[in-house]
């Protein structure tokens, strides 16, 4: 606890009764006002400190108590109050000072009486940077360079009107004379504007949707603002971004699953976005877009409906027996035959029928037929597309890949080995049907009792043609059945060699050999059917392709039978 | 291939505030859609 003593060292006048008795007054009065402060006014009735004085100090001291009061009157004060003689000091032992409240400013009218706001000066006048008249026309920017001997050719050329002087005046407020300096004219050569061709507008009213569609196109994908990807928008600025971190894990997840993915299971596997969050849409276009932009890293193998993505290294979907430039090149016939304006999914099923180079490479053609079932390359550099092609009669999908043509190769679709071979045998015939969605197709075949026959086949060991007996269950086009009964000089036959194969007049006349039919000139015959299918053995030919081989041989070694219905014949040694 | 019809800068401006007012993808119909209502 702390303690204070208040020390006071008063002197008080008069003789030293009188300063007793001052002493004792001012003690008293000190002790009533024991909690006040040291200024503030301590008020003790003069016949209360006559009293007081009676009992502790004597008769005579009370009736000298104001003969002291008028020695210290710089200690005490007398005042009139209500009839009453009041004796008035102050802890500190002086005279209260009379205290004046200064209200001519408080916090509280501060507020209420709020000055105005004070007026913002005028802003100076800016001045503007005025260009000097000699860069003002094009005229004078070129006349030291003599212009004529550019020969520019400019847009049309017009001159501005000059705007109308004001019909009615206004009646403005005479302005008090001033004298002002007269400017000197600045001589301005006449301003010529250039007409630029507008663009006409868009009478979107007239014009159907496609091609409002391809206009749309035309105009926004050249725009930066804009992202697009196949047929959606975004601002590009409202697309959300992905780090390196982030496209290095769609990345490795790709690789680690060992196939193309889809967005859907990009964004859901990697990025951990559920299909019923709001932003799931936003997201999976997020990852079409931006993966677009890593043309180093990721590849588009998709359509519209299912956005398929692959990465460099991946493995080759469908077979290896065969390297796909090669197939390519196999095909390369294929792009004379297809359609220069092809209608893409025009058609709701194709039928076909596997031949056996299709068979032993587990791939259909990309034909003509093919062209008008399968949809087109969604992004302008797609070299391939990844399917889903089902079999409803083995609950099995297959991943397949659609390889699209080159100037140089035809296309192909590649990824049925095991759907052929478990099921099917050359010559079977196939039904093809699109969906609602582009990237997915129902595969059928003929389903037909068991049936047995010794059917070609290439043993991968050997590399020899061999007949074995074989057992299916599907439906077959007879002609294209290659069964030793009708083709009995294959068996124990090699592959032609590849300088050999690589010509198609080459495989066509070692075909008539194979086929072994001797004609009467020294030569060999066959029929169209039965070429077809055995020139299918080696390298892909269409109907069209073998006939325009047949009848437009340069060598003259294939000629049209005059004796068969549609049968050929076929002199060896003219042909290199 | 070019095309006949081509969109104006006001065309491309009302474009680009539609898709500013997005907050999914949009598809070309839908554009092709507000480009027409906005005629009517």
């Amino acid at each position: 606890m702390l303690s204070l003593e208040e020390k006071t060292d008063i002197a008080f006048a008069g003789s030293p009764e009188e300063q007793r008795i001052a002493r004792e007054v001012f003690a008293v009065m000190r002790a009533q006002g024991r909690f006040m402060s040291s200024d503030a006014p301590i008020r003790v009735s003069l016949d209360s400190a006559r009293a007081f004085l009676a009992q502790t100090a004597g008769e005579d001291a009370a009736a000298r108590i104001e003969r002291v009061l008028e020695l210290n009157t710089e200690i005490f004060a007398l005042l009139e109050l209500d009839e009453h003689t009041i004796i008035e000091t102050t802890r500190g032992g002086r005279v209260p000072r009379q205290t004046m409240t200064d209200r001519s400013h408080t916090f509280a009218r501060r507020f209420m009486t709020p000055l105005p706001k004070p007026e913002a000066p005028e802003r100076p006048v800016r001045e503007r940077p005025r260009v000097d008249p000699s860069w003002a026309t094009l005229d004078q920017l070129l006349a030291p360079f003599d212009a004529e001997e550019f020969d520019l050719d400019l847009p049309t050329v017009q001159e501005v009107p000059e705007p109308e002087e004001p019909v009615a005046e206004v009646a403005a407020p005479e302005a008090p004379l001033v004298e002002v300096e007269e400017e000197v004219p600045v001589e301005i050569a006449p301003a010529r504007t250039i007409t630029v061709p507008a663009a006409p507008q868009a009478d979107v009213a007239r014009v159907d949707d496609i091609e409002l569609a391809s206009a749309i196109a035309e105009r926004l994908r050249t725009d930066s603002r804009i992202a697009n990807f196949g047929d959606q928008w975004m601002l590009e600025d409202q697309v959300p971004r992905f780090s390196r971190g982030d496209l290095r894990r769609l990345k490795d997840y790709i690789q680690e699953q060992e196939q193309p993915l889809t967005d859907d299971v990009l964004v859901q596997d990697v990025l951990g976005i559920r299909p019923t969050t709001p932003d799931f849409d936003l997201m999976r276009f997020a990852v079409n877009f931006r993966l677009s932009r890593e043309h180093r890293e990721f590849d588009f193998v998709g359509t519209a409906n299912q956005r398929f993505w692959s990465t460099s290294n991946l493995p080759q979907i469908g077979t290896t027996r065969r390297k796909p430039n090669e197939i390519g090149t196999d095909y390369r016939y294929l792009t004379d035959e297809l359609s220069d304006q092809p209608a893409q999914r025009s058609v709701k099923s194709v039928d076909h029928v596997i031949s056996f180079y299709e068979y032993y490479l587990g791939l259909l053609p990309y034909d003509a037929d093919m062209q008008a079932l399968l949809p087109a390359p969604l992004l302008p550099n797609q070299r391939s597309a990844v399917l889903t092609f089902e079999t409803p009669q083995s609950y099995t999908t297959y991943l397949v890949e659609l390889r699209y043509p080159t100037p140089n190769r035809g296309g192909f679709i590649l990824g049925l080995d095991d759907f052929f071979t478990e099921n099917l045998v050359p010559g079977a015939l196939i039904s093809i049907k699109r969906t609602d969605n582009d990237g997915h197709y129902l595969v059928e075949y003929l389903s037909a009792g068991n049936q047995s026959a010794r059917l070609l086949e290439l043993e991968d060991r050997r590399q020899r043609y061999v007949f074995r007996p074989t057992s299916y269950a599907c439906g077959v086009e007879d002609s294209f059945l290659l069964t030793e009964e009708r083709f009995p000089h294959f068996g124990s036959e090699k592959p032609l060699d590849e300088k050999i194969r690589r010509r198609p007049e080459s495989v066509v006349a070692a075909t008539f050999e194979r086929l072994g039919h001797r004609s009467d000139t020294q030569g060999f015959w066959a029929t169209f059917e039965d070429l077809l299918a055995a020139v299918n053995i080696e390298r892909p030919f269409s109907e069209r392709y073998l006939r325009s081989i047949l009848e437009n041989d340069e060598t003259g070694a294939f000629a049209r039978d005059p004796d068969g219905s549609d049968a050929y014949t076929y002199v060896p040694g003219t042909t290199s | 291939m070019p095309t006949q019809v081509q969109l104006s800068d006001d065309d491309v401006t009302f474009l680009l505030t539609f898709l500013r007012n997005a907050t999914s993808p949009v598809t070309t119909q839908q554009l092709i859609d507000a480009l027409r209502s906005r005629v009517r």
